[in-house]
């Protein structure tokens, strides 16, 4: 049975009428702004500082709790499973860049795993697939990349990015299964993977919080780099031969 | 008939020679190139056998790590090149002075976060996986930083090492998932500088202030 869980997109759209509630949408000057892709900085940072105290009195805490109570095997198989649940996306956005083989990789791996709702990694030793979402799709069709977004509850966005797991989210096929359990089972998705992401990356943002002078830009910094890294296949233009370092040498 | 089937054979063996000799004649760039990777691996190596044995050794107090890590640092890292990159656009308008105020505080701090994670450092061991070349200056050596616990999933790593002929192999970056350790410094002291306005003070006055609270803690 399909069906619609419509809470859920509510539940989606929050961050964003909290984001729009907050922001008044007013950007500052460009001589104001720390970085040129960050026109509604002021707003960013009151979003940022949101998050922080999110993270310090839920967040944090319940990682670490989990960290240090759930044994690691039951760790690891949650992990999986998040990681599983993502990988129909990956199949989509890896068929609609034209990249089969991983689309392929993705689909077998999902199948396999699937015998185990993704808990037990059975296909550990094989070839693992990118992960693939429509904001790397977005970016091969040329749409660009807009402003940085920081939203609540789900951090560093653009513009581009954030439409598109908007996208991912409400075309991945598991949100579409329907059953009796199927709308519990789909609101716990979303706890269990900020929960495992928080845990796995405990010490870097635990890093960057406690031991930066400023966590924003810091936090803009990295997830720039790490989508750059991400789309460097789609967009190659971007890959530079010293990595940006030529002005380290002069 | 057996003059042309000799001929066929000695023209066979000649191309057969030909292509043989080309497959194992290296290109010298090429030569050149994969001597520097595997300088540069070996360099890695020991550099993570040196901060094994920091980590292992220096641990009876604070001050024993910190002169443990800045003799690593010293060997290993192109101190000044990284204070340099890391001020961004905005080293060339400080004056000598607050150089050497940022130069002081910068390795400060970084010796201080750094010596306040070894216990994450310990159970962690390095994978080599590949390493490239990036241009005639730039190699980046690349591995796996493995938990022996489980507990943390597998980190690919980069060190950025500069290979430039007639000088010393130095690390000048660390990419972890992508992300440049310098590069996000570098990025952050321009955000300080740029919203206080364009003073590089703002950025001194906010390593004090850091200093100044990691003494506290």
């Amino acid at each position: 049975m399909l069906g619609f869980d419509i809470s859920l997109h509510k539940l989606y759209a929050m961050p964003l009428i909290l984001l729009i509630s907050l922001s008044g949408c007013s950007s500052i000057p460009a001589d104001q702004q720390s970085d040129s892709r960050d026109p509604y900085e002021n707003t960013n940072r009151s979003v940022f500082a949101f998050n922080l105290l999110t993270d310090d009195y839920v967040l944090e805490p319940v990682a670490k709790t989990y960290k240090d109570t759930v044994p690691l095997p039951a760790q690891t198989a949650l992990s999986n499973h998040v990681e599983w649940v993502g990988l129909p996306s990956t199949v989509l956005n890896s068929s609609f860049q034209g990249k089969l083989e991983n689309a392929t990789l993705a689909s077998l791996r999902f199948l396999v795993n699937g015998l185990t709702f993704g808990l037990v990694d059975l296909m550990e030793n094989e070839d693992e697939p990118e992960p693939k979402d429509f904001g790397q799709t977005l970016a091969f069709t040329g749409v660009p990349e807009g402003s940085y977004l920081m939203v609540p509850l789900l951090g560093s966005h653009t513009t581009r990015s954030l439409a598109g797991r908007g996208f991912d989210f409400m075309f991945n096929p598991i949100s579409l299964v329907g059953g009796s359990s199927a709308p519990a089972v789909r609101r716990a998705e979303t706890p269990i993977a900020a929960i495992t992401f928080r845990s796995n990356s405990f010490n870097v943002i635990n890093q960057i919080k406690y031991n930066s002078i400023d966590p924003y830009a810091r936090t803009r910094s990295a997830y720039y780099q790490r989508r750059t890294g991400q789309l460097a296949d789609i967009l190659p233009e971007k890959a530079d031969i010293d990595d940006g370092f030529g002005a380290f040498f002069e | 008939m057996v003059q042309l089937c000799c001929l066929f054979r000695a023209t066979i063996a000649f191309f057969a020679v030909f292509i043989l000799a080309a497959s194992i004649t290296v290109n010298p760039a090429q030569a050149r190139a994969d001597s520097r990777v595997l300088k540069a691996d070996a360099f890695i190596l020991s550099l993570i056998n040196d901060i094994r044995i920091t980590v292992e050794a220096a641990t009876e107090t604070n001050d024993e790590r910190k002169a443990a890590i800045n003799a690593v640092v010293d060997t290993y890292f192109d101190v000044d090149g990284i204070t340099r990159f890391s001020a961004g656009r905005y080293w060339r308008a400080a004056s000598d002075e607050q150089r050497v105020h940022y130069a002081r505080q910068f390795r400060n701090v970084l010796v201080n976060t750094a010596s306040r994670q070894f216990d994450q450092i310990k159970g962690l061991t390095f994978i080599p996986t590949i390493s490239k070349v990036r241009g005639d200056k730039l190699i980046l050596v690349g591995g796996i930083i493995q938990d022996g616990t489980g507990a943390l999933p597998d980190v690919e790593i980069f060190w950025r090492v500069s290979a430039i002929a007639g000088q010393p192999m130095r690390v000048i970056d660390v990419e972890i998932e992508n992300i440049s350790m310098l590069k996000t410094q570098r990025d952050e002291n321009e955000a300080i500088i740029r919203r206080g306005g364009g003073s590089f003070d703002a950025l001194l006055q906010s390593l004090d202030e850091r200093l100044a609270a990691m003494a506290k803690q």
